[in-house]
């Protein structure tokens, strides 16, 4: 294994032209390719979880390991209101793979998300944005992966706690570019690809290597499009057995529509993939719940069967959505065959092509 | 000139038609797809969706009707919407060396004869949005059924922030940005509320 810093954070400008038939093919060249080959595959990660705004609770958030190191939590706290009490946020995030967990409680887990550091507001003024102050805390994914499985989706679990006057402003996990390329790892291209009066080689060490990491960027720089938890004590719900907006996700009645961009490189719709955390209760055995979340592609159902009243994770589900146009635009609606179907958490992310 | 055409095309890996397989000609034409594919994979990697939020209903006017004096220290039970929406990393749109465009697309609607605003603010680092340090843009609806609401923001490179990783094995600086999102409306009456529904914030090809 021979790993090189990535330091430079840019991507390079290669013109097609540069190759271009009958030029003269330089060193220069390849040792570029591989600079925007690593860049590609190394410097673009976007999966995250977010929790909103709160007074403390339970939150979710679904998130698929993939070459990335690092995720970076930011925990914003503030004063709730003019005066305060010298109380605090604690925040404890546990990871699952579905089988394995790592508790917030694990030497791991950055002190910051253990659960027991109170983390204070700021500032020299005692209201809401001027006492705002951010706590940043990187979670080591490659050391998570000696208990959890890097080839399940991981449901990432915050447990907010919030003292009498003061406030979650909000939590941001979110994946960082690798500042190291390690030519052990899936993609990355030691930069010393080609160097002058070299030859070039197509062994795995070398050219070939190119190739097959941009066709890994391809399938596993994953981006969310989505990532709602509304959170345990306040989730979605619907008692209806029809299709219809989940209480809590609707204005006017109609399910709210929730507009983003879709990743916008081969074709005209862009795959993913979904899942949501509920729990069914009033159900006997046999009856089901369902979700259907509906793109600018299509309509993609997803259908709930753990009817034991206790939150779990749905099945993975895939979808698409519209890459052809400038925007798409996402809607969930939900039904019962009997009782309650609530929801804590969705996420929707991009899936390998 | 041309760096990419601006589509991912699949090349085959590890079999028989590998254009990169020992003894086979380099053409130029694999590196110019390599080349492209490499620089249309970092131009979409520098897009994503940041966060989204269901919103809430408002009814309070802002000092001067001026998003710029918005009253970031107001909680929702005073009638308008405010949120830190975090701090988020930020990449230059690929090769371009521009960074992307913030979009907030919201959705919303007025009372009759008044109007839901929605601001969205640019901060190097979390603090009191102003606009010595910071960038804004605006939108607004007076439309009185659910309709979108979009204020778009060209990033500015010299109003952006880092913070540094320094893991021993693994370190450099990144660069960020911090989001605040405000909503009000201008009829300042509890009887008379505009609702701000699904805003979502997300980094767009800069313009």
């Amino acid at each position: 294994m021979t790993t090189e810093p990535r330091p430079l954070q840019i991507t390079p400008r290669l013109e097609l032209r540069t190759t271009a038939a009958r030029l003269t093919a330089r060193a220069s060249h390849a040792a570029a390719l591989a600079a925007l080959t690593d860049d590609a595959a190394l410097g673009h990660h976007g999966q995250r979880s977010t929790v909103l705004r709160t007074l403390g609770g339970t939150f979710h958030g679904f998130y698929q390991p993939g070459i990335a190191r690092w995720l970076r939590v930011t925990v914003a706290v503030a004063f709730r209101g003019l005066s305060w009490s010298g109380d605090g946020v604690t925040v404890a995030l546990s990871i699952t793979d579905g089988t394995n967990t790592v508790l917030a409680s694990d030497a791991r887990m950055p002190e910051v998300l253990g659960g027991t550091a109170t983390l204070y507001p700021g500032g020299t003024s005692p209201t809401r944005m001027q006492s705002l102050r951010t706590y940043a805390a990187l979670v080591d994914v490659t050391q998570l992966a000696s208990t959890l499985e890097v080839t399940s989706v991981w449901r990432l679990t915050w447990v907010v706690t919030v003292g009498a006057t003061t406030v979650c402003e909000g939590i941001t996990a979110e994946e960082l570019p690798r500042l190291v390329i390690d030519d052990a790892a899936p993609a990355g291209v030691l930069t010393n690809l080609a160097l002058p009066l070299a030859p070039i080689l197509a062994g795995p060490a070398s050219f070939r290597r190119l190739q097959q990491s941009l066709a890994w960027a391809a399938g596993h720089v994953l981006h969310t499009y989505h990532a709602l938890t509304p959170g345990e004590a306040d989730p979605h719900l619907t008692t209806s057995t029809s299709w219809a907006p989940f209480g809590g996700d609707a204005d006017d009645a109609a399910a709210r529509r929730w507009t983003l961009r879709a990743w916008r490189a081969r074709g005209s719709s862009a795959a993913a993939r979904w899942r949501v955390r509920y729990r069914l209760t009033g159900l006997s055995a046999g009856q089901k719940g369902y979700i259907r979340l509906k793109s600018g592609v299509g309509t993609y159902t997803l259908t709930l069967t753990d009817v034991s009243g206790a939150w779990v994770d749905s099945d993975l589900a895939t979808a698409a959505l519209d890459a052809s146009a400038t925007t798409d635009t996402l809607t969930f609606e939900g039904k019962v065959d009997a009782g309650t179907l609530e929801v804590s958490a969705r996420t929707v992310w991009g899936a390998a092509i | 000139m041309s760096t990419t055409i601006e589509r991912y095309i699949h090349l085959p890996t590890a079999d028989a038609t590998e254009r990169l397989r020992a003894d086979e000609p380099l053409g130029a034409g694999v590196l110019q797809t390599l080349a492209s594919n490499g620089t249309v994979l970092c131009r979409e990697g520098s897009l994503r969706t940041l966060w989204e939020s269901p919103g809430t209903e408002v009814w309070s006017a802002i000092p001067g009707d001026d998003p710029a004096l918005f009253p970031w220290d107001d909680t929702a039970s005073d009638g308008v919407f405010v949120a830190f929406a975090g701090r988020f990393r930020v990449r230059l749109y690929g090769e371009t060396s521009t960074p992307p465009k913030l979009i907030l697309h919201a959705r919303g609607r007025a009372p009759t004869g008044d109007e839901l605003g929605v601001v969205l603010w640019q901060m190097p680092a979390p603090g009191y949005p102003s606009d010595a340090v910071g960038a804004f843009a605006e939108a607004r609806t007076s439309s009185t059924t659910i309709d979108d609401v979009v204020a778009s923001l060209d990033l500015d490179l010299s109003k952006l922030g880092a913070f540094a990783v320094e893991p021993v094995d693994e370190r450099g600086a990144l660069i960020e940005v911090a989001v605040y999102v405000g909503a009000w409306c201008t009829s300042d009456d509890t009887a008379a509320k505009a609702l701000l529904s699904s805003a979502v914030l997300y980094l767009d090809k800069p313009s």
